[in-house]
């Protein structure tokens, strides 16, 4: 048994051939706005699914036009079904649905299709199968998570304190997470001695 | 040499706010849109500050078209610092950008009223996660064929072969088709990986 998710924009015909294509689906899950087109469409699609007898849950995005926050709505719901049969069809919907919709199901390892406007098939996105978030090591998901507990900004002694390494391992982390880009180091506002270590928005959706 | 990469489409709003937030020494333009004046704009407004910008097309009705030629766009440029705006354009190419991004490791942004960084981990890339084994199992595929076959020609024995065909499927590379005799089947993934090697 399959669930699909699927974003929606004002027309539910992008959704309809993950349907028709599959056998066995469980139930749909769509994100639309909450305006009156994306109702409307909701509707439509409402009824298609009563007719075939087909469970349909809707969601409201009420941050649509902010990715990151649309991201962590969305990859929330999709680690509900960790382990469950599930595809996303991200074609429907607005620019920053649709990429939200596409950066959870990477961080996730979630099979990603769209519908080819031209052709009308479902076809499936190349992606990996593989949680984004096992490329970290251990000791550099610790250290985000503290960061993150931190407000999203501290130093290395607060992390090395919370922790338990010691500063200089701590440090040799923080440059490295530097390189991969997801902290930020920088002179402390409070204390331009010391050096502040940000986390990035986004990173949050890298941890648990 | 800062060099951000941008999907374009039919308006500059997008790629204004990119060219404010990111900091940049040359722009290549991805779009399918070459002609309209959306990207003339871009054109002229660079032209003042002598920058150089590079056009590149693609048809946003083929996927992996974009992805492959994104992803040798970035190749292009590997020995560059490379950034990646992925809000512009057809949502298609948009997607095919995110995901060549996460990919092989290229910081990414999205730059709708403001920009967001995207959480890719730069310089890590999904190819590191396919083994020795795995790749020469690839190499000998050819979208679809006789798993057999292909155990043959790699010379790995009965357990480790099937080991090996679990692992790829697990990781999304192949698919298995047990029917009668069984087949190996490149997902659109595998199926890149495979041109690449």
């Amino acid at each position: 048994m399959v669930t699909i998710f699927a974003t929606l924009g004002w027309e539910p015909k992008s959704v309809i051939p993950s349907l028709k294509i599959r056998d066995n689906v469980e139930k749909l899950i769509v994100y639309h706005s909450p305006d009156k087109k994306g109702e409307d469409a909701w509707q439509k699609l409402w009824g298609y699914c009563s007719s075939i007898k087909l469970p349909l849950k809707s969601v409201k995005l009420e941050n649509q036009f902010d990715l990151i926050k649309t991201a962590k709505e969305i990859r929330k719901d999709l680690r509900k079904y960790a382990g469950k049969d599930i595809v996303f069809n991200i074609t429907g919907g607005t620019k920053v649905m649709s990429s939200a919709a596409l950066l959870a199901c990477i961080l996730e390892a979630v099979p990603a299709v769209y519908c080819n406007e031209k052709t009308g098939k479902e076809e499936t996105l190349p992606l990996l199968q593989i949680r984004y978030e096992d490329f970290l090591t251990k000791p550099q998901k610790n250290i985000l998570t503290v960061i993150k507990q931190l407000g999203g900004e501290c130093n290395a002694v607060d992390i090395a304190k919370k922790t338990g390494l010691r500063k200089a391992t701590v440090s040799h982390h923080i440059k490295q997470l530097g390189d991969m880009g997801l902290v930020v180091v920088e002179t402390s506002k409070k204390d331009s001695r010391k050096k502040s270590v940000k986390l990035l928005e986004s990173v949050e959706l890298l941890l648990e | 040499m800062k060099i951000l990469i941008t999907t374009f489409g039919r308006d500059e709003a997008k790629l204004n706010v990119a060219r404010r937030d990111i900091g940049y020494e040359k722009l290549v333009i991805i779009t399918d849109a070459p002609e309209l004046d959306a990207f003339k704009k871009i054109r002229e407004m660079e032209s003042i500050t002598g920058t150089e910008v590079e056009l590149i097309k693609v048809d946003s009705y083929d996927f992996m078209g974009c992805f492959n030629k994104i992803g040798e766009t970035i190749e292009k440029y590997k020995n560059h610092d490379v950034r990646f705006n992925t809000s512009g354009g057809p949502k298609i190419l948009s997607a095919a950008a995110l995901l060549m991004c996460f990919n092989k490791g290229i910081p990414a942004y999205h730059s709708e009223e403001k920009t967001y960084k995207l959480p890719v981990i730069k310089g890590v890339s999904f190819e590191e996660k396919i083994n020795r084994d795995e790749r020469k199992i690839l190499k000998n595929i050819k979208k679809e064929c006789e798993a057999e076959k292909i155990k043959k020609k790699t010379g790995f024995s009965g357990r480790k072969f099937d080991i090996l065909l679990m692992e790829m499927s697990r990781k999304g590379i192949a698919k298995m088709d047990y029917n009668g005799k069984t087949r190996i089947m490149l997902t659109p993934i595998g199926e890149y990986f495979r041109k690449k090697m």
